[in-house]
């Protein structure tokens, strides 16, 4: 009498000898282009011969899709949803690449302007003729004669050293110089107290920010004395147009 | 990926119960029926957008059997590979012990229980071979009219005759 192990056994030595004979099983493409009648008549038969060697796959074939609705037990399928959504990669939410990448253009909009405005500066300067420093001695205004013209600077320089002679005016404890500015009352420059020296002068460095409008400044040394100071002498300097 | 907004979450709550029950129907074990299905509304989810506004049952049922069929091509249908083990591992005791080694005469029937089966078998028209191969692997009638393309009359007439064909040569009683 034949037992059930015997069927599973000689089944088990049946399959392999197919599968030994017909070789790898149909690839998922082919069977279902089988399913749907796709093959030509030669490729049929030799998937439907695939298909006996793999039974297991035949069945999977054959077997039916259902098409009821009976719905999964209560909150399981809220359950499944929520693991679905957590396998998928995330996103990015559009409005926030959006505001994202208006931010970044944002950004760098003011970073080339920036960067263009100080390049732009710094060809301007470049382009510009440039003096390390313009030293000159100052004569105080009537003294000059001729057509009593001002001294002119040169407006490229980057500081100017103004030697300022103390001619006469002695008997001062202390003195102090001022620039102003083309008709401004009130000094752009000041040097504070200055103790008269050996060589009766005084060499002032006056940085070009002070003098950068074109224009007569006057350079003007007062006396202190008391607690008072008193205006002595004032030196005019032409700054041209650059 | 989106799932939000587009009408996919619906398709997803109105078919995963069915996708999962035909899983489920293929035999296939709770736990990976829901990891095939998901795998199903996941590759659904990839081509979404192509199909928008129509029906997404036809794609999806191709899609759940073309991941049916992957997953049998990996797992059932390559050979098994014998689990090895070493000698200094725990899980080498025979517990409980082996049953009693069958005798020679045991062992001399059996082989030849089989071979006379196997060789019954081999002998039938290879169109009975292939029915009855596939009846034995628990396919339906339908199942097999449609996998050999013959009429259901034919797989019925067929499987009669295979039966009856071994009975004689296995000397068994109708």
């Amino acid at each position: 009498m034949i037992r059930k192990d015997d069927w599973e056994a000689v089944l088990a030595r049946l399959s392999a000898e197919e599968r030994e004979e017909v070789g790898l099983p149909p690839t998922t493409e082919e069977m279902l282009a089988f399913d749907e009648g796709n093959l030509s008549p030669e490729e049929t038969e030799r998937v439907r011969r695939l298909m006996v060697a793999y039974p297991e796959l035949a069945g999977a074939l054959a077997h039916p899709v259902p098409e009821d609705d009976a719905p999964l037990p209560a909150g399981e399928l809220d359950r499944r949803w929520m693991e679905f959504q957590r396998t998928l990669p995330r996103r990015r939410e559009p409005g926030r690449v959006l505001v994202f990448w208006k931010a970044s253009a944002a950004l760098a909009a003011a970073l080339a302007i920036a960067f263009g405005g100080l390049l732009w500066e710094a060809r301007r300067d470049l382009a510009r003729p440039h003096v390390i420093g313009d030293e000159r001695l100052l004569e105080p205004d009537g003294q000059r004669g001729g057509a009593e013209t001002a001294l002119t600077l040169t407006p490229y320089s980057d500081w100017y050293l103004l030697t300022v002679p103390i001619i006469g005016v002695g008997g001062y404890e202390d003195y102090r110089l001022d620039v102003h500015a083309p008709g401004q009352q009130n000094a752009v420059w000041g040097s504070g107290v200055l103790s008269r020296r050996s060589n009766d002068a005084f060499s002032i460095v006056v940085p070009r920010r002070f003098l950068a409008a074109p224009g007569t400044y006057q350079v003007v040394l007062y006396g202190v004395r008391g607690g008072g100071e008193e205006r002595l002498a004032t030196y005019s300097v032409r700054v041209p147009r650059a | 990926m989106s799932t939000g907004g587009d009408g996919f979450e619906e398709t997803y709550r109105k078919y995963y119960a069915r996708v999962w029950r035909y899983y489920r129907s293929c035999r296939i074990s709770d736990d990976e029926s829901h990891d095939l299905a998901q795998d199903t509304f996941k590759r659904l989810l990839e081509h979404w957008s192509s199909i928008r506004g129509a029906d997404p049952w036809p794609f999806l049922k191709q899609i759940a059997k073309s991941v049916l069929l992957n997953y049998l091509r990996a797992t059932r249908t390559q050979k098994r590979a014998a689990t090895t083990i070493t000698l200094d591992d725990p899980e080498l005791v025979i517990d409980p012990p082996a049953p009693p080694e069958p005798t020679y005469e045991d062992r001399e029937d059996e082989q030849r229980r089989r071979e006379l089966l196997h060789r019954a078998f081999r002998e039938l028209p290879k169109g009975q071979q292939a029915c009855l191969r596939l009846r034995l692997n628990d396919l339906s009638y339908e199942e097999i009219q449609k996998t050999l393309g013959i009429t259901l009359d034919a797989v019925k007439s067929r499987l009669r005759d295979a039966k009856r064909q071994l009975r004689e040569r296995l000397g068994e009683k109708p």
